[in-house]
């Protein structure tokens, strides 16, 4: 019973964790519909920048990250203005759009190292505390992990529900011609959802650096169990991507009850397998993607 | 010598990653980023099934046997992903595939006890010929060039069969695809298990030449690079991947004689293959070779042949063949029955208890103002929605919840609004494909009987030269669908449709945007086939031309057929008029 509470805890921490990675990419592709797989690296970015602010250049921790994020922002819309809008104005399929995103990927992945070397970095600085709370254990930086997440997806979700700009880019999502027809300016709102997105998951990069520290491969995985969590959620759906990475987390952990911690991705991407086989939609999913008629 | 054979031999393994990537990606337009994966699966299978030092049997396996092992192993592998990621949509597979990818190097590194873990798996054995032994390069190339030109030899067939051009359909368009009788999901399952097959064929290749098998080789850059190949060589051109594959093997070896980036060579070899994604993207985005490339003089002697062939019988009349099960003579009654059919979608009800007939060998047409239901009506009658209550019968048969490729086959064609035309093939091929019972679309049969292929083929292609001929378009046979101008794309959706053999061509706005003179040859050709004994139904705004050309009308508004009857009597109750005109 106790190891099962500890373990619920963990899910908790760990789907706090990819709640955020699922909704950062799930703005991004319910917005704009673009794969951007090189969100990756603006999750490594955000990590690294943050690291080289606190730990090399000696700036407060506060300004460190507001960097890393503001940097972050910038360079998911530099992606968007360089690589995707010309070549969706060219009507290039979606297919294009999404190999170039991986030749992003790749070519950034590889340039870390060459910079920053091959070895892990950590943050350092920040004390982590332990903190019982009856038979269960976690840190302070797990805490901040989860009052963060929630607070962010809870902020997202007023902003998408409440402001002008947030409805306008939920009526973008939805159906891009007719947000055209009605007058909204797709190219402006289209740059706003990679500003959030990429924001966001900066924020998840630096508490990741952390908790564990920074490493130059990190941000593939982010992006695989982000694009999971969208497809469990339920495309189309904002909350349902932060719901899909939570769901994500608890089952990895949970699963760890009867398996090895090795098999954790194994058993995350078991259940988006059986759930996509029983419930194509998703948790929120309006309806299945299907081809149009 | 041994270190050139090397390079070849690893040309000859990325030549057939390659390759089958293309087929998936560039022919079938289905993207995975799992193909590193499959090699992997097809290299570890081979290596635990036949190393001495694998311990998952008690004593290796046979190499002959071991090796199609291999293969099926990481077929049924790619049908599992593939079946609950394509029963959907190809976006699930883009996310399913990379997560399978993760997975699949996750398994290799941590199921320590069977796969050795970061060490993997050493001593795989190469197969025997008798007494030729593959130990040096240069006879273990003999060996790889042997089993790629067969992969090749297979993959074109695959491709340049009625399969592979049923393939491209889909890619292009998988709706249109499905109402001209296609299997789409079966279809696209099956090639991604072929696909998959193939990469573990280059597995196979890999595990025996390197004798190690570890993870580091099987990751997502493995998929990346193969994927660089395949936009490098150009997507849907065999020969492209095999191009891609050399210059892409090639280039890193030159890169390293020349001393470039020697300290981080696995990053730079990354980079330059990242950089050259983006930049083929950009730049060229058809590939050095682009889909229809072929040598000049081979396109000439093939285009000759085909223009011959149809100098030689160009009667400038419909074909016999299609006119089908009616063959020329009308029946009589109603084709189709719909009785009582209701639609709703969420709150909005788009047919309300919605009756008509469709008499044999008439023409009917649908009137009604827009959002009446008239589109509703049509994807209802051809299977592309299911009525929430009602029948629809044809020739009696309840074909209430026929698939669209099911109506297809009995004899149900449609056109589109928006044309949905094949439009990176050929005007020729965009009719081939709509030839019913191709027994070549069966990959076996495609595979198999060769020579009875062919000329199947040679004979569908005569009929579909003819339908050209007959709509006016046999000049531009072997021009690209996107390059003909609005009105001859009109012609060539009426040619696909011929081409089924339909008894029943239901057209939505087929005049629409035509210039008159286009109308009325396309009008033309309308009476002529309902004088054939083929049944037309069709949707039309132009109140003039529902007068001239059909024989009775049903108007339809609010989801509920108003009224029935010969044009003249619909358009002169002046109830109707207020309705559609408000006046």
């Amino acid at each position: 019973m106790e190891i099962f509470l500890q373990l619920l805890a963990n899910g908790v921490i760990l789907g706090s964790e990819y709640a955020l990675l699922g909704i950062s990419w799930g703005i991004i592709f319910n917005v704009t519909g673009t794969f951007h797989f090189a969100h990756a690296i603006v999750y490594t970015l955000g990590a690294y920048v943050a690291i080289f602010c606190f730990a090399t250049l000696g700036l407060p921790f506060t300004v460190s990250c507001l960097v890393a994020v503001v940097l972050a922002a910038v360079v998911g819309m530099l992606i968007e203005i360089l690589f995707y809008e010309p070549m969706r104005r060219r009507s290039a399929t979606s297919m294009t759009i999404l190999i170039t995103s991986l030749g992003i990927l790749i070519v950034v992945e590889s340039l870390i190292p060459i910079f920053f070397g091959a070895a892990s970095l950590s943050m350092g600085g920040v004390e982590t505390q332990p903190i019982s709370l009856g038979p269960v254990f976690f840190t302070n930086i797990h805490l901040a992990k989860v009052i963060t997440t929630w607070a962010l997806v809870g902020g997202l979700m007023a902003f998408l529900h409440f402001t002008r700009s947030g409805k306008a880019l939920r009526a973008v999502g939805s159906n891009p011609q007719m947000a055209a027809v009605v007058g909204l300016n797709i190219r402006r709102l289209y740059l706003l959802a990679f500003a959030i997105g990429s924001a966001m998951v900066a924020i998840g990069g630096i508490l990741q650096a952390m908790d564990t520290g920074a490493y130059y491969t990190m941000g593939t995985q982010a992006v695989i169990i982000a694009a999971m969590a969208v497809l469990l959620g339920g495309m189309g759906s904002f909350f349902g991507s932060a719901l899909g990475g939570l769901f994500i987390g608890m089952a990895m952990s949970l699963s760890i009850w009867g398996l090895p911690s090795e098999w954790q991705l194994t058993i995350g991407f078991g259940t988006l397998v059986v759930v996509i086989a029983l419930r194509p939609r998703g948790f929120l999913g309006g309806k299945v993607v299907k081809s149009e008629v | 010598m041994d270190y050139l054979a090397q390079i070849v031999i690893f040309i000859c393994i990325y030549a057939i990653l390659a390759g089958s990537f293309n087929l998936l990606v560039g022919f079938s337009g289905l993207f995975s980023i799992a193909h590193g994966a499959f090699f992997g699966i097809g290299a570890y299978t081979v290596a635990l099934l036949t190393a001495p030092t694998a311990g998952l049997l008690p004593a290796p396996m046979s190499v002959w046997l071991a090796m199609p092992l291999a293969l099926v192993v990481a077929a049924l592998v790619g049908m599992v992903i593939a079946i609950p990621a394509l029963r959907v949509h190809s976006d699930y597979l883009v996310v399913l595939s990379f997560g399978f990818q993760m997975v699949v190097v996750g398994i290799f590194l941590n199921w320590t006890s069977v796969t050795g873990g970061e060490g993997g798996v050493t001593g795989v054995p190469r197969p025997e010929f008798f007494t030729l032994d593959l130990t040096s390069p240069v006879t273990f190339l003999l060996y790889a060039a042997v089993v790629t030109v067969l992969c090749f030899v297979l993959l074109w067939r695959m491709t340049s069969s009625p399969f592979g051009r049923m393939l491209r359909a889909i890619r292009e368009d998988e709706v249109a695809a499905g109402a001209l009788g296609k299997h789409v999901v079966r279809s696209k399952v099956l090639v991604f298990a072929l696909a998959s097959a193939l990469a573990g064929v280059g597995g196979v290749l890999f595990a025996q030449y390197v004798r190690v098998v570890d993870p580091s080789s099987f990751t997502i850059n493995t998929s990346v690079e193969v994927l660089a190949m395949l936009i490098l060589g150009g997507l849907g051109n065999m020969l492209g991947s095999a191009v891609g594959a050399a210059i892409l093997i090639a280039l890193p070896e030159a890169l390293r004689f020349l001393n470039v980036g020697a300290g981080d060579a696995e990053q730079v070899r990354q980079i330059v293959f990242g950089v050259l994604l983006i930049l083929m993207l950009r730049f060229r985005s058809q590939g050095l070779l682009p889909e229809y490339w072929t040598p000049a003089w081979l396109r000439r002697l093939r285009n000759r042949r085909i223009l011959q062939a149809a100098e030689a019988d160009a009667s400038g009349q419909l074909p016999e063949a299609i006119l089908g099960r009616a063959g020329g003579v009308t029946a009589d009654g109603p084709l189709m029955v719909v009785e009582g059919v209701s639609k709703s979608f969420g709150g909005i009800q788009a047919l309300k208890d919605f009756s008509m007939e469709l008499p044999a060998g008439r023409i009917s047409g649908l009137i009604g103002p827009n959002g009446a239901g008239k589109t509703t009506a049509f994807n209802l009658i051809t299977g592309f929605l299911s009525p929430d209550s009602g029948r629809v019968w044809l020739r009696g048969h309840d074909i209430t919840h026929a698939r669209p490729h099911e109506l297809a086959a009995l004899g149900v064609s449609r056109s589109f609004q928006n044309l949905r035309l094949f439009s990176k093939m050929t005007v020729l091929d965009n009719v081939l494909v709509a030839r019913p019972r191709q027994s070549g679309e069966s990959l076996w049969r495609a595979l198999l009987s060769p020579r009875a292929t062919d000329r199947e083929t040679g004979r569908n292609q005569r009929v579909a030269l003819d339908i050209l001929g007959f709509v006016g378009l046999r000049a531009r046979a072997l021009e690209l669908a996107e390059n003909l101008s609005y009105a001859e794309e009109k012609l060539l959706v009426l040619a696909r449709m011929l081409a089924m053999e339909a008894e029943l061509l239901l057209l939505d706005e087929p005049a629409s945007g035509l210039d008159p003179q286009s109308v009325e040859k396309l009008f033309g050709m309308i009476r002529d086939l309902v004088e054939r004994g083929k049944t037309v139904c069709i949707i039309e705004h132009n109140l003039d031309v529902i007068k001239d050309l059909t024989h009775r009308v049903v108007y339809l508004d609010e989801g509920r057929a108003f009224a029935e009857g010969t044009p003249d009597r619909i358009m002169s109750n002046p109830e109707l008029a207020e309705r559609y005109f408000g006046v």
